[in-house]
């Protein structure tokens, strides 16, 4: 019932196109730096715990990828942080990521971000921009 | 993503409770089969039409389903205007994703469906003065889902257009001529399990003896997980072989291994 009236609260809201205090940036939402490496500590146990992914991330160096994960989702939530890897392609290039892998860690980051307790609103805003890498991530 | 696979609607095609969505049945996977049963009920007191449909999906590209539509006619039944008896009607469909994509991307799913209807009693055309007991809908429908949607919050858009022949769905015959209707529905996740929405198809109106409307709900549907989706709407039917003002709680079930 209070997520409804969240809802229905931010629906008029954005209806009347009134907000008078501009929204907080996604990057504040997720609890700033602090808050995006929890998030990716998350993310890390939900990738290892899980069977979805074959071998895809048996060479995986994960305090590189943690430390990379941590600067794109800084960067990506406007954040002021500067993603220092390979660009998305290169970095998944030889891979041959399916789509099925590619649901499947969405879905972790998904988990990663309930189980931290993020409002619903915050997990979406993010899993879009993830969701929008989509091209440069699969079959590379 | 869970509600990729839609819920499954009263003519057996995955969508919503009373439009299809281009989604196909299932999980969305590749290279895999899918299948998922449902039953579903909707009581307006002088009416009530029960269906169940079983839909099987592939690669996320084709859809096939089968679904059994019963009317009941207490209304016309106890003011001894019909038999005892209630009417039912056969649906057999294909869809196919044409392309897009529903949740990725920029672009809407985009899906052709074909239904062919068919109606089990011998002696509709006689009931219902109908010109024929069976016919073709062909649909085109767009469907996409925004996962920052409306209040960032997921949205689902889609918006049909049918050539249908059918009365009522075909429970009351078949026409001789075809009529363009369009249909459409807009949910929200307002929580991960719990989609809220409406839908609306628009419908011929082609009987003499009896008007037809077009038909519209609001709807609640829990996704509690992949495997099982529950939705309860209010429909608004409007007219139904002369019984004005049809409206009443529509309950669906429906099972995915």
């Amino acid at each position: 019932m209070n997520r409804c009236s969240q809802f229905l609260a931010s629906l008029v809201m954005v209806l009347s196109g009134c907000a008078t205090t501009p929204p907080a940036s996604l990057y504040a939402q997720l609890g700033e730096q602090a808050g995006v490496e929890r998030l990716v500590d998350a993310i890390i146990v939900e990738v290892k715990a899980s069977d979805s992914f074959d071998d895809l991330f048996a060479q995986t160096d994960f305090p590189y990828f943690r430390e990379r994960l941590i600067e794109q989702i800084c960067q990506i939530s406007g954040g002021p942080c500067e993603y220092t890897g390979l660009p998305m392609e290169d970095a998944h290039s030889g891979m041959n990521i399916s789509e099925s892998e590619f649901t499947a860690f969405v879905e972790d980051v998904e988990l990663a971000m309930r189980k931290i307790k993020l409002p619903l609103q915050t997990q979406n805003r993010l899993l879009a921009r993830f969701a929008a890498m989509r091209a440069e991530v699969i079959r590379m | 993503m869970l509600g990729s696979g839609g819920l499954s609607s009263v003519d057996g095609a995955a969508g919503g409770g009373i439009v299809p969505w281009a989604v196909i049945a299932g999980h969305g996977e590749r290279r895999r089969w899918d299948v998922v049963a449902s039953t579903a009920r909707i009581d307006t007191g002088d009416f009530d039409l029960r269906t169940q449909a079983v839909a099987i999906g592939w690669d996320n590209r084709l859809e096939l389903s089968f679904a059994r539509l019963s009317l009941g006619l207490d209304a016309l039944v106890s003011a001894g205007l019909f038999p005892n008896r209630r009417l039912d009607t056969d649906v057999l469909a294909a869809k196919l994703r044409l392309g897009g994509d529903f949740i990725y991307g920029v672009a809407p799913q985009v899906a052709l469906g074909v239904q062919w209807r068919r109606s089990r009693d011998p002696d509709l055309l006689r009931f219902a003065s109908a010109q024929d007991d069976q016919g073709v809908d062909v649909y085109l429908n767009a469907s996409k889902l925004w996962i920052d949607g409306i209040a960032s919050l997921r949205t689902v858009a889609s918006f049909g257009v049918r050539s249908t022949s059918a009365n009522q769905l075909g429970l009351i015959g078949f026409s001789n001529h075809r009529s363009l209707t369009l249909e459409g529905s807009l949910a929200v996740f307002v929580h991960p399990n719990w989609l809220v929405g409406a839908e609306y198809r628009s419908k011929p109106d082609r009987l003499a003896f009896a008007s037809e409307d077009d038909w519209g709900d609001v709807f609640v549907a829990w996704l509690p997980s992949r495997q099982w989706h529950l939705a309860l709407a209010y429909a608004d039917l409007g007219s139904i072989g002369g019984f004005d003002r049809q409206r009443g709680f529509y309950f669906s079930v429906q099972a995915s291994p």
